[in-house]
């Protein structure tokens, strides 16, 4: 398998989400129109914004299997033309460990094999995203997100400067 | 010599309880000051000399000068009222003495009020029976001592008016505020009043009358004589009734001429009126314009500020701020140590593996086997070099030297595969493309805080553009136009009638001016005839009716001319005089006041203008300017006399609408206008002082312009029917 | 305020140079007797009558007319 190959492998994926944080995007994440909240434009930007949120809070929660979930269009097409994509694969990866494998391993796989490390990756994704949007949930449950522009950018401060 | 009031008093009227000597003021030349805080009698004192001029009082409760007839219960002092028992009778009397230079004259009004009740109310008029009594007047010598009752009505109103002729009451009475009324500088026709009023110009126009009646009537004995006496010859009667038939015509032209002077009037206010809205119109475009263009300016704020805004969580993405990557220094660190030992060991893993696949190659060939080169030109020739022998397609041999050269390719060429998955680019992408995000890690803290402050100034600036438009909107609703504050039509159709207005006036200039011309020429020509009847009259015309004629008809033209001159000569002087009065009026004051300008427009009347050094109009100006304004020009009237003025100022004047710049130069100047002045004043009371007397007051007590002051008070903590109002003089 | 009047009259030109008015005359004149010249005595009665004694327009001029007869 080439390098391209393999790329292709993970940006193919769709990462899901679970059904019941589906208000949460609508609120807080909408391409058209103006909410009362601070806003993210496209979907996904709210859900890589929650992965790297949950990362901070070290939060990891797993998704529910059945048909709870919900997907993403696919990575390949999250903001594609920007350094994103690039650098989310940049944590993964430096996050092999914990995921389960070894760089170099890798490169003496046969391809079920690397298919299941696919599969890890999108699993560490969901859960770690699961986490973050968890923690947006109680907040906004609470009634403790703010209302202002910054409000994304408080958050995030806030949980990296603990 | 003038007119000075020498002494007023008091018999239970308002405050003023008790007998005529328990309130009793004398006064003297110059300027009298009575000082009186609020409820000591000030207004009260006022009331006295409306009473004595025109039977009236001020009511306080509503402000309106009301007749004495209603008025009596409540001008009789409470205190009397209280203390009398039933069926007494309360005088109440106010009394003044003045004195020109033979008489000194005592005038008294007053009326008895009978208590009808034990517990008549204070206010209650039912429960009081009001006698009125005539008017007294006496009168003595100035030398001897016993006074004699003026019993003639006639006479006791002569001796009335002559305190302060009717007409020029207005302008020697005045209360408060009402400074402003006596001239009003927006009627064009106030200062004209005033001017007739004050001064005699009116006699030139009653002599103007006079002369040309007589000298008609002459004219007209005259031609009665000549007619009679049938000397006259034919051209004689020709060229009188030319002259006659001129003379219906300048009757005809001067009636114009008066309509021409009216509609000049008419349009004349109109134009001024509108000049004031014009004005404000145009002010108010400026406004406007301004407003406009800070109101885009504001606009543009918004935008950006939006703009700023919206796209904040943007720069959690976009690679020139890549802020998601805020706290990852970790990750990133990892990644790089990772990606250099999976180099590292790969290297090796790479390196044994080739060792390997070489070692595994080398005794495929002996050591001088010729190259691939050679190989394909030996096959090409079908001929081998190292053999020296025919190699044909095909043949045995060239086979052999066909699979050397395909081993030798292969060996060569073929890549060797160390890995399944090559993945060195895949991590090399990786870090290439994160870059962006990486090389800015360190910087995200700062951008947040210059995102921060980016929009703080921006919001900043917002509030002091959205302040500039408030204040601007707030300065321009100053100016108003009288309707529709915010109509900009309502701006352009002022505007618009106020050059129509001035079209007219222009027009009615022109048509004056051309009235005037054909005047001129007719009176010309009738000079032309009455020069040539002069020579054309019979021998035997008796010499006295063309003398009468002659003389009258010259005196006629003098008073005509007279008038005019004397008429420009005043305006002059009016307007020398009301400078002179204005700069002493404001001389005490910090700013420089402008320049009165009195001009006599074509219909012949007087304009009145306030312009600064440049001669520009002076809009604008503070109260106290406006007041010293009016004073000036009624001083100057009043100065222009070349008697003088003879009457007494009697002013209820609050200082405050003067203002304290103004109050020095008032004092001095009125004495110096008006041979007397009693001015009742507020403003100088000081409770705390040990004369009662604030600064300004001791200031004025050394003041020689100020010949006495009297000083008011109501002695503390009495109930109101107890009150009564104590004075002293303190100079 | 009269005698102003008086005066101002007699103090135009024309008047006063051809009825040869001097200054001298002009601050003597009242409304009185004596009058210094014909034309003085004449506007004097008039300003009399009218201003100070208050006649009718008639009177005033039958006053007159009697200076000259």
């Amino acid at each position: 398998m080439t390098s391209n190959e393999f790329r292709d492998m993970i940006l193919i994926k769709t990462p899901k989400y679970s059904v019941s944080l589906e208000y949460l995007f609508e609120k807080l994440a909408n391409k058209q129109g103006k909410g009362e909240f601070s806003q993210f434009g496209p979907l996904y930007e709210l859900y890589v914004y929650a992965f790297f949120l949950g990362l901070k809070i070290g939060s990891r929660i797993e998704l529910a299997s059945g048909s709870n979930a919900k997907k993403f269009v696919e990575i390949a097409g999250w903001k594609s033309s920007s350094p994103l994509i690039d650098f989310l694969l940049l944590t993964i990866f430096s996050r092999s460990d914990e995921i389960g494998f070894d760089w170099n391993e890798l490169e003496d796989m046969e391809e079920k094999d690397l298919a299941e490390v696919v599969r890890k990756i999108i699993t560490f994704i969901e859960e770690y995203a699961y986490g973050g949007l968890d923690y947006i949930k109680n907040k906004f449950d609470n009634g403790q997100l703010d209302n202002s522009q910054y409000l994304f950018v408080d958050l995030i401060s806030e949980v990296v400067n603990q | 010599m003038a007119n000075i009031i020498n002494q007023i008093s008091f018999q239970n009227f308002y405050n003023y309880f008790g007998s005529f000597d328990k309130n009793q003021y004398e006064f003297s030349e110059g300027v009298n000051i009575v000082v009186a805080d609020n409820g000591a009698g000030k207004s009260k004192f006022f009331n006295g000399f409306l009473w004595i001029f025109y039977d009236e009082v001020l009511d306080s409760d509503t402000k309106t000068r009301k007749n004495i007839k209603n008025q009596a219960v409540k001008i009789c002092s409470d205190k009397a009222k209280n203390e009398a028992s039933v069926n007494d009778f309360i005088e109440c009397n106010v009394a003044l003495e003045f004195s020109d230079k033979r008489f000194r004259y005592r005038i008294s009004k007053g009326f008895r009020l009978k208590k009808l009740k034990s517990d008549s109310s204070l206010t209650e008029s039912a429960d009081w029976q009001v006698f009125f009594k005539e008017l007294e007047v006496s009168k003595r010598d100035i030398q001897l001592l016993v006074y004699h009752e003026v019993y003639d009505s006639d006479e006791q109103k002569r001796i009335l008016n002559s305190l302060i002729q009717p007409n020029l009451r207005e302008y020697s009475l005045f209360q408060g505020e009402e400074v402003d009324k006596l001239i009003d500088f927006n009627q064009a026709d106030s200062i004209n009043r005033a001017v007739k009023s004050l001064t005699d110009i009116n006699k030139y126009d009653e002599l103007e009358k006079i002369t040309k009646y007589v000298a008609t009537r002459a004219e007209g004995e005259l031609n009665e004589i000549i007619k009679s006496s049938n000397a006259a010859s034919l051209n004689y009667t020709k060229k009188l009734e030319e002259k006659e038939s001129k003379k219906n015509s300048l009757e005809s032209e001067l009636e114009k001429l008066v309509s021409y002077e009216n509609s000049y009037s008419l349009y004349k206010s109109e134009v001024d009126k509108l000049e004031n809205l014009n004005e404000n119109a145009e002010g108010r475009k400026e406004f406007d314009d301004k407003i406009k263009e800070e109101t885009s300016k504001l606009k543009e704020l918004k935008e950006e500020y939006d703009r700023l805004v919206e796209k904040l969580n943007e720069r959690f993405f976009d690679g020139n701020f890549g802020w998601i990557a805020i706290g990852c220094e970790n990750e990133v660190k990892n990644f790089r140590e990772k990606l250099n030992s999976y180099r590292e060991i790969r290297t090796l893993k790479k390196a044994s593996k080739l060792n390997d696949h070489s070692n595994h190659q080398i005794n495929l060939l002996p050591p001088d086997s010729p190259d691939s080169v050679t190989l394909q030109t030996m096959l090409d020739r079908e001929h081998c070099y190292v053999c020296d022998r025919e190699a044909k397609k095909d043949s045995e041999s060239w086979k052999h030297i066909n699979s050397l050269l395909n081993r030798k390719d292969s060996s060569q060429n073929k890549p060797i595969q160390v890995f399944n998955n090559d993945l060195n680019d895949f991590f090399g992408d990786i870090q290439l493309g994160a870059q962006p995000y990486v090389g800015r890690i360190i910087g995200i803290e700062e951008s947040i805080i210059r995102t921060r402050e980016k929009e703080q100034s921006l919001l900043d600036k917002i509030t002091k553009v959205k302040e500039k438009i408030n204040n601007l909107k707030e300065e321009r609703s100053h100016l108003i136009i009288g309707g529709d504050e915010d109509n900009l039509s309502d701006a352009r159709q002022i505007m618009a009638q106020y050059r129509g207005a001035l079209t007219r006036l222009q027009k009615a200039e022109e048509d004056i001016i051309k009235s005037r011309t054909r005047i001129d020429g007719l009176n010309e020509g009738i000079r032309k005839d009455e020069n040539e009847l002069s020579r054309m009259r019979p021998q035997d015309t008796p010499k006295e009716y063309e003398f009468h004629f002659e003389i009258s008809s010259d005196l006629r033209d003098a008073a005509q001319r007279t008038k005019i001159r004397v008429f420009d000569e005043m305006i002059l002087k009016l307007e020398k005089m009301a400078n002179q009065h204005f700069q002493n009026l404001i001389k005490h004051n910090d700013l420089s006041g402008g320049i009165l300008k009195f001009e006599k427009n074509p219909i012949g009347t007087i304009d009145f203008k306030y312009i600064d050094e440049k001669g520009n109009e002076v809009t604008g100006a503070s109260e106290g300017f406006q007041r010293m304004k009016v004073l000036a020009v009624l001083m100057a009237i009043i100065s222009v006399n070349p008697n003088g003025y003879l009457y007494p100022l009697l002013a209820d004047a609050p200082l405050s609408a003067f203002g304290k710049g103004f109050i020095l130069g008032f004092f001095e100047e009125t004495e110096k206008v008006f041979p007397q002045s009693i001015i009742l004043l507020k403003d100088l009371y000081d409770k705390e002082s040990d004369n009662k007397l604030n600064k300004l007051g001791n200031e004025l007590l050394k003041n020689k312009s100020v010949s006495s002051i009297y000083l008011n008070q109501i002695p503390e903590n009495l109930k109101q029917i107890e009150v009564y109002t104590e004075h002293i003089k303190i100079k | 305020m009269n005698n102003a009047l008086l005066k101002e009259v007699l103090r135009d030109k024309e008047l006063a140079s051809k009825y040869k008015i001097n200054e001298e005359m002009i601050s003597k004149a009242k409304l009185a007797p004596p009058y210094e010249n014909e034309i003085i005595e004449y506007l004097a009665v008039i300003i009399k009558s009218k201003m100070l004694d208050n006649h009718g327009d008639v009177t005033v001029y039958n006053q007159v007319r009697n200076l000259i007869r």
